[in-house]
C-alpha cells in the first residue's frame, strides 16, 4: 500500500516537552526528603539518611522509621493515585473539570468509615474503620451499576454517581447527628477532614495493596483515553470496548481512592488540580498526561503535609484542609479560564 | 459476482427502543466502489451503518470476505472495517498529526509520538492524499471545518481498512470542501476499498458514486446505479421532490427542485 520510495515523513520528528518527567520525579524525592526531616525534631538530609543506614540514635530512628516514614509514604501513594484517579476520570468523561469523586466512592467510603465510629465499633484509628471504608466504595461501585445499568450512558452514570454522593453525604449526616456522644462527632468531623498524622506502616501496608494495582489497572488504559478523544462512536470503531473501559475506570478509581479514604480521610481537590497543572506539558494528550499527574499528585499532598506541620497554628491544621483551601480557588479560576475560552471562541 | 463479493450484509434488523429502524436489509458488495447512501431524515441509514461496524446491537448476518464480522474480536473488526462518525469532533487539542496516527490503533500503534516507520509512513501518505500534511503540528480544535474534515477522512484513510463507512462527511462544508472529500472517498476506491457513505446531497452522489442505495423508513427502496435510481418518481414518492435532470460534460446533473 505504501511504496518504498515515500519520503521519510517529517511527521515522527516533533518536538515534544520530554523533560517534565524526570524534573517531576527530582521534585517528588526532595519532597520525600523534606517530608522525612520536618516536625518538631528538624532533621537534615543527611541525618534521614543516617536513620536508613542505621547510623544515628534511637530516638531520631524511631521518628523516622515509625513516624514519619509511614506519613511520608502515605502522602506519597495517595496523592499519587488520585492525581491518576483524576486524570483517568478526566480521560473517561472528556472534560477537564471531572474529578475522582464524581461517582461517589469516596464519598461512600468516608460514610461506611464514620458509621463505624458512631456505631460505635471502633474509634477513628483503629481496623474496623479502614475496612469498612474499603467495603464503602466497593459498595457506591455495586450502586452505581445497579443504578446507571452496565451500559448506562456517561450522563446516566454521572447522575447515578451524583445521587449517591448525596446519599452518602446525607448518611455521613446522620452518623454524626446519631453519635453516641459529643466525642465521637468530634472524632468524626477530625477524621472527616482528611489527615495522615499519626499513621503506621501498618496502615501502608492495608492501603498498598489497593492502591497500586487500582494505579496498574488505570495506567494501563492510556491508550485508550487518547483514543476516546475522538468520541465514544470512533473510540469504540477503533477497536476500544467504551463498556469495558468505563467499568475498569470506575472500578480502579473507587478502589484507589476507597482506599485512600480509608487511611487518611476525605483529601480533596488534588484529583482535580494535579492533571491540570500537568495537561500543558504533555500538549494535552490524555494517555501521555497520566504519569505526570499521578506525580503531580504525590508532589502537592507531600507539599501540603509538609506545610501543615510548618504552618504556626496553635491547633493542629489538618492535611484535607489545606488542599481545599488552596484547591478551591483554583478550582474557581479554572471555571473561569474554561468560561473565557467558551467565550473567546465565539467572539 | 459472488466470488468477489466483499461486504454481505444478509436480513440486518436494528431496533432502537421499542422502534425498528431498520428492517431486514440485505445486499451484496463488491470491493472498489463507492457506495452513496441516501434516504430523508430518519430513515434509518446512520443506524444501518453503525450496524455493519458493529456499532450498535442488531440481528442478521454482516460478512465480510465471508466471515462473520461480529464472531472475530473488536480489534480484528477495527481493522478491517473503518468508520467516520458525524460532527468531526475532537475533545482534546490533539495536533492534527497525532489525531490521523489514531488511524494505526488498531494495528497496535497506541503512542502518536512512537510510530514504527511503516505506521508512519502510512500516516504521512494518508495525510498528503487528504492534503492535511501542512497543518500536522496545529492543534486540530484551531482549524476550520473544511481542515478539520480533511484531517478525520486522513485518520480513516490511515486504518487501511477494506470497507470503510462514513456518515455524512460533507456535511457543514462549503462546495469546494465537499469536492474534495468526495473526491477523496472516490480515490479510496479506485484503490480497492468498498466505500459507503451517507449524503444528502443527492446531485453529488448522483456524479460520483458507483451506486446508490435508498433508504426510506428503515427499508432498502431501491439500489443501483445513479441513472437507474434517482428517477422522477422515486424522488417524488421519497423525497417529495421533483428535480431538474441535466447533461454537463457527458456527466449527469441533478438538481432537487421543487416541493411536490
Amino acid at each position: 500500500m505504501v511504496s518504498d520510495s515515500l519520503p521519510k515523513p517529517e511527521t515522527t520528528a516533533q518536538p515534544r516537552l520530554r523533560g517534565i518527567v524526570p524534573v517531576l520525579l527530582l521534585v517528588v524525592v526532595l519532597l520525600c526528603v523534606v517530608s522525612l526531616g520536618v516536625g518538631p525534631v528538624r532533621m537534615s538530609p543527611s541525618e534521614v539518611l543516617a536513620a536508613f543506614g542505621g547510623a544515628a540514635d534511637d530516638a531520631n530512628r524511631i521518628i523516622i522509621l515509625e513516624i514519619r516514614l509511614p506519613r511520608m509514604l502515605l502522602a506519597l501513594s495517595i496523592g499519587g493515585i488520585l492525581g491518576l484517579s483524576g486524570a483517568a476520570m478526566q480521560g473517561l468523561l472528556r472534560n477537564p473539570l471531572a474529578a475522582p469523586s464524581l461517582f461517589g466512592a469516596p464519598q461512600t467510603a468516608a460514610f461506611f468509615a464514620v458509621a463505624t465510629i458512631s456505631l460505635g465499633l471502633n474509634d477513628a484509628l483503629s481496623w474496623g474503620l479502614p475496612l469498612a471504608a474499603i467495603a464503602g466504595a466497593f459498595f457506591s461501585v455495586f450502586l452505581l451499576l445497579a443504578v446507571a445499568g452496565r451500559s448506562g450512558s456517561l450522563l446516566l452514570l454521572i447522575l447515578s454517581g451524583l445521587a449517591i454522593s448525596s446519599l452518602a453525604g446525607a448518611g455521613t449526616a446522620l452518623a454524626m447527628n446519631l453519635a453516641p456522644n459529643p466525642f465521637a462527632a468530634l472524632e468524626i468531623a477530625f477524621w472527616l477532614l482528611g489527615s495522615l498524622e499519626d499513621r503506621s506502616l501498618r496502615h501502608v501496608m492495608l492501603a498498598l495493596p489497593f492502591i497500586i494495582p487500582a494505579g496498574l489497572l488505570l495506567f494501563s488504559q492510556r491508550g485508550a483515553f487518547r483514543v476516546l478523544a475522538l468520541g465514544e462512536e470512533a473510540a469504540q470503531s477503533l477497536g476500544v470496548d467504551v463498556g469495558k473501559l468505563r467499568l475498569i475506570v470506575i472500578f480502579g478509581v473507587a478502589l484507589g481512592v476507597g482506599a485512600s479514604v480509608a487511611v487518611a480521610g476525605t483529601i480533596s481537590f488534588i484529583g482535580l488540580v494535579a492533571p491540570h497543572l500537568m495537561r500543558p506539558f504533555v500538549q494535552h494528550d490524555p494517555a501521555r498526561l497520566m504519569l505526570p499527574a499521578a506525580l503531580a499528585g504525590s508532589s502537592l499532598l507531600l507539599a501540603a503535609d509538609i506545610a501543615v506541620r510548618i504552618i504556626p497554628a496553635t491547633t493542629d491544621i489538618k492535611v484535607g484542609v489545606l488542599t481545599s483551601i488552596i484547591g478551591v480557588p483554583f478550582f474557581l479560576y479554572l471555571i473561569l479560564r474554561e468560561r473565557r475560552s467558551l467565550s473567546g471562541g465565539l467572539t | 459476482m459472488a466470488s468477489s463479493v466483499l461486504l454481505e450484509v444478509a436480513s440486518v434488523s436494528v431496533t432502537l427502543g421499542q422502534k425498528p429502524v431498520v428492517s431486514d436489509a440485505s445486499f451484496e458488495l463488491a470491493a472498489g466502489q463507492l457506495i452513496a447512501l441516501v434516504g430523508p431524515n430518519g430513515a434509518g441509514k446512520t443506524s444501518l451503518l453503525r450496524a455493519i461496524a458493529g456499532l450498535v446491537a442488531s440481528t442478521g448476518k454482516v460478512l465480510l470476505a465471508g466471515k462473520d464480522v461480529f464472531a472475530s474480536t473488536a480489534i480484528e473488526r477495527a481493522r478491517r472495517i473503518a468508520y467516520l462518525p458525524q460532527g468531526h469532533q475532537v475533545h482534546w487539542p490533539l495536533t492534527a498529526h497525532d489525531v490521523v496516527a489514531l488511524g494505526r490503533y488498531p494495528h497496535g500503534a497506541s503512542d502518536p509520538t512512537r510510530l514504527s516507520p511503516t505506521d508512519s509512513a502510512i500516516v504521512a501518505e494518508a495525510m498528503q492524499r487528504t492534503d492535511v500534511a501542512r497543518f500536522a503540528h496545529r492543534n486540530v480544535q484551531t482549524l476550520s471545518g473544511g481542515e478539520r474534515a480533511r484531517v478525520m477522512m486522513a485518520r480513516v484513510f490511515a486504518v487501511g481498512a477494506e470497507v470503510l463507512l462514513a456518515d455524512e462527511p460533507t456535511a457543514a462544508l462549503d462546495p469546494r470542501h465537499q469536492l474534495d472529500i468526495m473526491t477523496a472517498l472516490k480515490a479510496e476506491a479506485a484503490r480497492g476499498a468498498l466505500v459507503i457513505a451517507v449524503t444528502h446531497d443527492l446531485g453529488l452522489a448522483a456524479r460520483i458514486a458507483d451506486q446508490i442505495f435508498v433508504i426510506h423508513e428503515g427499508h432498502i427502496a431501491a439500489m443501483g446505479t445513479p441513472a437507474d435510481v434517482l428517477t422522477a418518481s422515486l424522488l417524488r414518492d421519497i423525497y417529495g421532490i421533483s428535480a431538474l435532470h441535466l447533461m454537463q460534460d457527458g456527466e449527469p446533473v441533478l438538481v432537487p427542485w421543487a416541493p411536490v
